[in-house]
C-alpha cells in the first residue's frame, strides 16, 4: 500500500481518529498492530523479516547490557552480524548469485539463481541501518535497558518503516509514550506535510518519470544528444528528488498527526554550495548515520592524516552507493561523490595553507556552486543508467563527444525548465507559506476564515492536483533501496 | 469534544472544496477566457461531432482496440473483395474548420470516412486505424497483431507518414492488451530479443502488461476481492477502493480535469510564450532513430506476412513550415524515400495536396495537422485517385 494509493488515505483518517480516540497507554500497542498491519500490505510472510531481526539484536543487546566488560564486544560482533546476514542474504543475494552465474557459467555450470527465487522485503535496507544503529548506541551505554516492544516498535513505526527517515532509536522512542493531547495545529502540521507530499509524489515526480524512464532505455539512449542526456540528467535528478522528499514529507507528516516528530530529510539539496553540504541536505539521516556510526568511527581510528582520510571518503562513499542497490551502477555513483568530497577536502587545505583570502571570495564560492551541480547531475546518469555502456555513452556525449539537436518532445525540455525553476524558488515558496502561516497565528488572518476556509481550500486544491495526475504504475523510487 | 468537532468541520470543507472543484471544473473556464483574451476561433471550430462507426473505424483510438477488432473480424467475415487498413495520426479523425467554414450540422466526414465509403461501393473494405500523435512503434505493435490475427489480416496497409511523429514514442496503456494473444506476444518478445533500437520500449511494454495483469489478478474476478493468500493485501484493498470511488458521480472526470489542464498549459505555452505547435523545428536523436527502426521492422512484418505494405505523405500546412532547415527536409525525405525504394513500397506523396485555405486553426494559430471540412473533401478524392493508379 503506497503513501499515495487512495486506500492508505482514507484508511488514515480512521487509524488518526482511532488513535486520539484510545486511552493513551493503548496508544503503542495500536501503533504496533498498525504497522504490523501495514507491512502485510506488501506481503505478509515478510513481516516476518524484521520480527526475526528484532528478536536477534534484542537478545544480542541484553546480553551485551548484562555482560561483563570483556564479554560486550562478543555479543556486539553477534548482534551486527545478525543483522548484515539477513541484510545481505535479501539484499544483495541476487547480485551476488548473477555475478556467480555469469562465472559458472564460464565453466557450462547450471545457474544458482533459480533456486533463491525469493523477493526483497520492503524497507530492510533503512531498518537494518536502524537495527545497527541501535546495537552501536547499546555498546556506548546510550541505551539503558533493551525491551522488546520497544526495539520492534521502533523498527516497525509504520511512517518510516518502507524508506526512513533513518531514526535514532533514543530521538523515537522516547516519543513512544504518546502521551500528547490532540490539538488542531498539530494535525495541520501534519496535513501540510502529508498534501505536499502527494503533490510532490503525483504532479512533480511523475510527471517526469516516462520521459526519463524512455531516455535511459539502452536503446534509445545510445542515440541521445547532448541536450538530451544533460536534460534526462536534470530531470532524473528532479524526479528523484521529488520523490523521495515527498515520501520523507508524507512519512513526516503522518508521524506528526499522531504527535511524533521525525527528523527532517531534505533541505534544498539542489541549492548546495559545495559537496559536503548537498550531503548535509540530500537524504539527511542517511548522511548523519555514515557520520555517526562509519565515519567518525573509522577515522577515530586512523587519526586525521590525510591519505587514510581521503581513502576512508571514498569506501564510504562507495558502501553508501552499493546501500542504495545491488548494481554497479550505484557503486560509481558513490564513488563519484566520494571523489568530489575529497576534491573538496585538498582544495580547503590547499586554499587554507596558500590563498586564504579565497574563503571568503564569491567567485570561489560561485565557482564551487556551479562545480557541485555540474557534479552532482552528472552523478545521476550512473544511478539511473541501466548498463555501464549506456552510462559511458551518456557521460562522452555531455563532456566530450558532442551532438547538437533535440529527440523529445518540446514539453520534455519545457517541463524539466520549469520543474528546475520551481527548485531554483522552492525555498521562497516555503518561506512564503511559513509567513502566511505566522500571520494566521498572529491574528493578522480572521480565524475562522484560515481555518475552515482558506487552509480547506489551499488543500483541497492538492489534492485536486494529486488524483488528476495519479498514475498507479509509478512507484517511489526509494522503495527499491 | 470541542476539538473532534472543529477537525470534523476542517475535514468536511476540505470535501467539499473538492466536490466544488470537480463540479465547476475551472479549468474549462481558464481556457475559455485565454482563448477570449488571445483571440482564438470559438471551440465548435474544433469539431467533435464526427462520424463514429465501429465497423470502419477503431473506435475507442488506441484506449481498447481489442474490443473494436472483435467488431472488425465480425465487419469483415463476409470476406470483402478487398481489405485495407489505414494508420495514422490524429489528421485521420479530425476535423478543424476553417475560416469561413458554417458550424457542423451532421457528423463530419473524415478523408478516411470518404475514402471507406468509396471502397465500400466497390465491395472493398477501410478500416481506420488511428490515435492521436500514433507512434511507430505502435504502428508496429498493430501490425504485428494484425499478421497473426487472419481474420482482420488486411491484403493493404496503408501506413500515414509524418514528420511530426518521428517524434512520437512508447505503447499507450490501451494497447497492450493485445498482448493477451498468445503469438503476438511471440512476436514481440522475438523482437525484444532481435536487439533492435525500439526493442527497449517493447520490454518495457512487455513489462507494464504483466504488472497490470498481476494487480488485475490480485483483484479477482469481476472486482471481486480474490482468496486471501501469503502475498501482500494492499494491492486487493487499492483495487477495490478504486473501484467503489469509480462509481461515485464526478470522480471518473479526473481525466477530463487534467486534459483541460494541460491544454492550459498548452495555450500559455502558446499564448504566452509562442511555442506554438507551428513551430519549425529539427528531429534527430534518439526518438527519431527509433522511431525509423520500428518503421523498418514494420515492412518486415508486412512482407513475412504477405500484407501490402504502402507508405503516404500526410499532408502538411503551407502556412506552417515543420523543418527547422533545409537540411531537416532533405534528411527526412532521404530517409522515407529511400525506405520505399529500398523495399519496392509504393510512396504516395500527399505533402503539398491541401492549399492553405483549406486548412483549421488551432487557438488562434494555422493547425499544423488538421485538415478542414474542404480539405477532407481534397484528400479524399485526391488519395482515391492515387491508390487506384497503384492498384491498390
Amino acid at each position: 500500500m503506497q503513501f499515495n494509493s487512495y486506500s492508505y488515505i482514507l484508511l488514515l483518517i480512521p487509524v488518526v481518529a482511532l488513535f486520539w480516540a484510545l486511552p493513551p497507554s493503548w496508544r503503542r500497542w495500536y501503533v504496533l498492530a498498525v504497522s504490523i498491519a501495514y507491512y502485510a500490505t506488501w506481503n505478509a510472510a515478510f513481516v516476518a523479516v524484521p520480527l526475526l531481526l528484532c528478536g536477534g539484536v534484542q537478545a544480542a543487546a541484553s546480553a551485551l547490557l548484562a555482560a561483563p566488560e570483556r564479554a560486550r564486544r562478543a555479543w556486539f560482533r553477534a548482534g551486527i552480524a545478525w543483522v548484515l546476514l539477513l541484510f545481505l542474504f535479501f539484499r544483495y543475494r541476487q547480485f551476488l548469485l548473477d555475478n556467480l552465474d555469469a562465472a559458472l557459467a564460464h565453466f557450462g555450470a547450471a545457474p544458482l539463481t533459480a533456486a533463491f527465487a525469493l523477493g526483497v522485503p520492503l524497507g530492510i535496507s533503512f531498518y537494518s541501518f536502524e537495527a545497527i544503529s541501535y546495537m552501536i548506541d547499546a555498546k556506548q551505554a546510550r541505551i539503558k535497558e533493551s525491551r522488546f516492544s520497544n526495539l520492534y516498535l521502533f523498527v516497525m513505526f509504520w511512517p518510516h518503516l518502507m524508506a526512513g527517515p533513518i531514526v535514532r532509536f533514543r530521538e523515537l522512542v522516547p516519543q513512544f509514550g504518546f502521551s500528547k493531547r490532540f490539538d488542531l495545529a498539530m494535525l495541520f502540521r501534519g496535513l501540510d506535510r502529508l498534501v505536499w507530499g502527494l503533490l510532490l509524489k503525483n504532479v512533480f515526480a511523475n510527471s517526469l518519470g516516462g520521459w526519463v524512464d524512455e531516455g535511459f532505455l539502452p536503446g534509445v539512449a545510445r542515440a541521445n544528444t547532448t541536450l538530451d542526456n544533460w536534460t534526462l540528467a536534470v530531470a532524473f535528478g528532479l524526479q528523484i528528488y521529488f520523490d523521495f522528499a515527498a515520501y520523507s514529507n508524507m512519512a513526516i507528516g503522518v508521524a506528526q498527526m499522531i504527535g511524533v516528530t521525525l527528523p527532517e530529510n531534505f533541505r534544498f539539496p539542489y541549492h548546495a554550495q559545495t559537496p559536503p553540504e548537498f550531503w548535509s541536505r540530500w537524504h539527511m539521516t542517511l548522511s548523519r548515520w555514515i557520520r555517526d556510526y562509519l565515519f567518525f568511527p573509522v577515522n577515530a581510528r586512523f587519526g586525521a592524516a590525510p591519505g587514510p582520510l581521503y581513502l576512508s571518503l571514498l569506501g564510504i562513499m562507495a558502501l553508501v552507493g552499493l546501500w542504495h542497490g545491488a548494481g554497479w551502477g550505484f557503486v560509481l555513483w558513490g564513488v563519484l561523490h566520494g571523489c568530489y568530497l575529497v576534491l573538496y577536502r585538498i582544495w580547503e587545505g590547499v586554499r587554507e595553507k596558500h590563498w586564504p583570502a579565497l574563503s571568503t571570495s564569491r567567485a570561489a564560492a560561485w565557482a564551487w556552486r556551479i562545480f557541485t551541480l555540474i557534479a552532482v547531475t552528472a552523478a545521476w546518469v550512473p544511478f539511473r543508467a541501466a548498463t555501464a555502456g549506456v552510462t559511458a555513452h551518456m557521460l562522452a556525449s555531455m563532456f566530450g563527444r558532442f551532438r547538437f539537436g533535440v529527440s523529445y518532445s518540446v514539453n520534455f525540455y519545457l517541463i524539466t525548465a520549469l520543474f528546475t525553476l520551481f527548485c531554483a524558488v522552492e525555498p521562497k515558496l516555503s518561506a512564503g507559506w511559513g509567513r502566511l502561516q505566522s500571520a494566521a497565528d498572529a491574528g493578522r488572518l480572521p480565524a475562522p476564515v484560515w481555518i475552515f476556509l482558506l487552509r480547506p481550500a489551499i488543500y483541497a486544491v492538492g489534492l485536486l492536483f494529486f488524483l488528476m495526475f495519479d498514475d498507479r504504475s509509478m512507484q517511489f523510487i526509494y522503495f527499491q533501496f | 469534544m470541542i476539538t473532534l468537532g472543529r477537525t470534523a468541520a476542517i475535514l468536511a470543507a476540505v470535501l467539499g472544496w473538492l466536490a466544488a472543484l470537480f463540479a465547476v471544473q475551472p479549468f474549462d473556464y481558464a481556457n475559455l477566457a485565454l482563448d477570449r483574451l488571445f483571440g482564438a476561433l470559438p471551440p465548435w471550430t474544433q469539431v467533435e461531432n464526427v462520424r463514429v462507426d465501429a465497423a470502419t473505424q477503431e473506435v475507442s483510438r488506441g484506449e481498447d482496440p481489442l474490443r473494436s477488432f472483435a467488431t472488425l473480424e465480425r465487419a469483415w467475415s463476409g470476406r470483402p473483395a478487398r481489405r485495407i487498413i489505414l494508420m495514422g495520426n490524429s489528421q485521420t479523425q479530425m476535423v478543424s474548420l476553417a475560416k469561413g467554414e458554417p458550424p457542423p450540422l451532421a457528423p463530419e466526414k473524415t478523408y478516411a470516412d470518404q475514402l471507406a465509403e468509396t471502397y465500400a461501393r466497390e465491395s472493398g473494405a477501410l478500416y481506420r486505424l488511428s490515435a492521436g500523435a500514433l507512434s511507430y512503434e505502435e504502428m508496429l505493435w498493430y501490425a504485428t497483431y494484425l499478421a497473426v490475427n487472419p481474420a482482420i489480416k488486411p491484403d493493404v496497409l496503408l501506413v500515414q507518414l509524418n514528420y511530426q511523429n518521428f517524434v512520437n514514442g512508447g505503447i499507450r496503456g490501451g494497447m497492450l492488451s493485445l498482448l493477451s494473444h498468445p503469438d503476438m506476444r511471440r512476436r514481440i518478445e522475438e523482437q525484444i530479443l532481435r536487439g533492435r533500437p525500439e526493442s527497449p520500449v517493447l520490454a518495457e511494454a512487455v513489462r507494464e502488461y504483466d504488472r497490470r495483469e498481476r494487480a488485475a489478478a490480485a483483484q479477482g474476478p469481476q472486482g471481486a476481492p480474490a482468496a486471501a493468500s501469503a502475498a501482500g493485501w494492499g494491492e486487493r484493498v487499492e483495487a477495490g477502493v478504486r473501484g467503489e470511488l469509480d462509481r461515485v458521480p464526478g470522480f471518473g472526470r479526473r481525466a477530463a480535469l487534467k486534459q483541460s489542464f494541460t491544454l492550459m498549459l498548452f495555450r500559455c505555452r502558446t499564448y504566452l510564450f509562442h511555442i506554438a505547435p507551428t513551430a519549425r523545428r529539427s528531429l534527430g536523436g534518439a526518438r527519431v532513430a527509433v522511431s525509423r527502426a520500428a518503421l523498418e521492422d514494420l515492412a518486415d512484418v508486412c512482407a513475412r506476412a504477405g500484407i501490402r505494405l504502402a507508405l503516404f505523405q500526410a499532408p502538411t500546412n503551407p502556412l506552417v513550415p515543420l523543418y527547422r532547415t533545409a537540411g531537416d527536409d532533405r534528411a527526412y525525405h532521404e530517409f522515407t524515400n529511400g525506405l520505399a525504394a529500398r523495399r519496392g513500397l509504393p510512396l504516395l506523396d500527399f505533402e503539398h495536396s491541401i492549399p492553405a485555405a483549406d486548412w483549421g486553426m488551432t487557438l488562434n494559430v494555422p493547425d499544423p495537422l488538421h485538415l478542414s471540412r474542404a480539405g477532407h473533401r481534397i484528400l479524399a478524392s485526391e488519395m482515391a485517385a492515387a491508390l487506384k493508379q497503384n492498384g491498390l
